[in-house]
């Protein structure tokens, strides 16, 4: 029997993705994250082994540069592929972070396989504030997000349809409180490089 | 909701044209490059105006993007340059950056397409896409592959 593979399933949209297609797919469905012994770096040859021979393998969690790695691992093992990015990646002057320059070279790397004659179908999607998980204080951005869990899994629901698509952007409304947190992690922002 | 296209004669335009019954903005009725502000005075709130027809995008972009819902058709061209079409290539470039620019802050729901050569002869794909959009309208980029 054919599988999906996410990495990430415990929490946030990966859960939500992780549970909607058990619930719906007729596919046999591998949640890979820390909590059953699949850390995407400690355990990552464990990660790659596992996700070998995927239909589908959705490359959701986000630790560094592990999510670059993975795609360079599979790219040539699985069928397709979902590859979680950042609308951020758009803004590292704005938002100068390991995590931007992270998603950065990931949407790179995604943007070089829909090149390639012999790449597998990969949908790269720029994700903006999702509802729950935008913040490490909760606080923060509860009624801030713009993008819900079930839009994502709607797109990649769209995209197993349209595999020709290769990306997927979603707005990013910078409310008070984003632009807040934007100061946050960069004290120097230019107010004037935005629009709210 | 009334949608509206520019460039509806034929191909793709024509397709998405049927597929969304909508008002075209052609000759001989209207000269999309002349007709501006006609054109622009047509369209309320309620209205998705799909921005198919090459001329004149970037000023119906920034004409429109406070009164209506957008669909920009764009081109790969924008990031592959095509040296045998360098004007149109940073034309697409400077399109595709503003309306990036403006989809993430805008009042109304925007939509660009980045088509590739395959992709802007899957009439239908591109209808879906549409399609997509307006159930899904935090939306802003659909992009499509360029390795067929």
């Amino acid at each position: 029997m054919s599988k999906i593979v996410i990495t990430g399933h415990t929490s946030g949209v990966g859960k939500t993705i992780y549970d909607a297609l058990n619930a719906d797919s007729c596919r046999e469905i591998v949640g890979l994250s820390r909590s059953n012994g699949y850390d995407i770096d400690a355990d990552f040859d464990k990660v790659v082994e596992e996700a070998t021979g995927a239909e589908i393998f959705i490359n959701n969690a986000y630790r560094d540069s592990q999510q670059l790695r993975l795609v360079e691992a599979l790219k040539d093992k699985v069928g397709m592929m979902v590859v979680m990015g950042s609308v951020s990646r758009f803004y590292p002057e704005v938002i100068p972070t390991d995590y931007v320059r992270d998603k950065q070279e990931l949407a790179e790397a995604c943007r070089l396989i829909s090149m390639d004659p012999n790449g597998i179908p990969v949908l790269h999607l720029d994700l903006s504030f999702i509802e729950g998980t935008v913040a490490s204080n909760p606080t923060d951005f509860t009624s801030d997000f713009n993008i819900t869990h079930q839009e994502i899994l709607d797109t990649i629901v769209f995209w197993t349809q349209h595999p020709n698509v290769r990306q997927v952007e979603f707005t990013w409304k910078l409310t008070p409180h984003v632009l807040s947190e934007l100061k946050r992690v960069n004290p120097n922002l230019d107010p004037t490089r935005i629009t709210i | 909701m009334k949608f509206y296209i520019t460039g509806s004669t034929r191909g793709l335009g024509e397709h998405i044209s049927n597929e969304f019954n909508c008002e075209c903005f052609d000759r001989p009725v209207y000269d999309i490059n002349k007709d501006i502000d006609n054109i622009v005075e047509k369209i309320n709130p309620e209205s998705v105006v799909i921005l198919n027809a090459h001329a004149n995008q970037l000023e119906y972009v920034e004409r429109l993007k406070d009164k209506c819902s957008l669909v920009v058709m764009g081109s790969i061209a924008a990031i592959n340059f095509d040296p045998e079409m360098p004007e149109y290539s940073k034309e697409k470039w400077k399109l595709e950056k503003t309306v990036q620019h403006l989809s993430e802050h805008s009042k109304y729901p925007m939509l660009y397409l980045q088509l590739t050569s395959s992709s802007y002869r899957n009439y239908q794909m591109i209808a879906n896409s549409i399609r997509f959009w307006l159930d899904n309208p935090a939306t802003t980029f659909i992009g499509y592959n360029i390795n067929e």
